[in-house]
């Protein structure tokens, strides 16, 4: 029951954490687009985000991002629900299977979405920066290191979660339905 | 499903009460009402046995196979 309680709270320090980051940037975020003029000199800097010459490629990042931390955070709240029927000592609940199916698939999109926005950007670079330079490599070189730039260790861990996640809400699933089971043997 | 229980039939021809058959088999009422609304999931053989020892009746007197 300890342990419950601890990632009980855990997940509530993180879940209310990521939501006051958020609202932070978020505030930021229309003070800077709304009234750059007038902010001081330091945070006025941040305007010359909104003036990019390389158009809409350069947001692709930052909205993954943006759009990634909503997830996880939508991901903590399905958490939050689980544990809240973990705490009830309600583990055979259709309610607990369905959050932890939602969590591991948002974890599972995050790692998946951060893999290809950043392939797609290492690809970008390294066009661009082979353009400049006029290097010619090997096909294979270029393909180990597209590969070594792209796949992080935060992105697998987060799909192995998602998938642990998924696996959890599989064996709860089948719990309950034994359980049922064994609740309708006279 | 394709198993029936009959065990209303079969109280009704010994004139037993649920509850008294309950009492005599040691389950609750609870437990024998989703026996014979057909809604339990299997039966124990103890079970089975202690309602064929009360009601003085074969396995095949309560339980009915029909094709679905």
């Amino acid at each position: 029951m300890k342990k419950i309680q601890l990632l009980r709270t855990l997940i509530n320090i993180l879940f209310f954490t990521l939501i006051a980051v958020f609202s932070i940037g978020f505030i930021f975020f229309i003070l800077l687009f709304f009234f750059r003029d007038s902010l001081p000199a330091p945070l006025g800097m941040f305007s010359m985000l909104f003036n990019q010459p390389f158009g809409w490629k350069m947001y692709l990042v930052p909205t993954s991002t943006v759009v990634n931390y909503m997830l996880l955070i939508l991901a903590m709240f399905y958490l939050r629900k689980s544990t809240t029927s973990f705490l009830k000592s309600d583990y055979y609940n259709e309610r607990v299977t369905l959050n932890l199916k939602k969590a591991g698939n948002i974890f599972i999109f995050i790692g998946v979405s951060t893999i290809i926005i950043q392939l797609f950007t290492v690809l970008y670079i390294q066009n661009l920066a082979y353009n400049i330079v006029q290097m010619k490599t090997n096909f294979f070189i270029r393909l180990i290191n597209t590969l070594a730039a792209t796949i992080d260790l935060k992105s697998v861990l987060s799909i192995i979660i998602g998938l642990f996640f998924l696996l959890f809400s599989k064996i709860f699933e089948n719990s309950r339905v034994l359980k049922q089971e064994n609740d309708l043997t006279i | 499903m394709a198993i029936i229980v009959n065990l209303d039939v079969m109280l009704a021809k010994r004139k037993m009460k649920s509850k008294d058959l309950a009492e005599t088999i040691g389950i609750t009422t609870a437990n024998l009402s989703i026996l014979k609304s057909g809604k339990a999931k299997a039966i124990r053989f103890s079970t089975l046995e202690a309602i064929c020892k009360a009601l003085d009746c074969q396995p095949s007197d309560i339980l009915e196979y029909v094709k679905d």
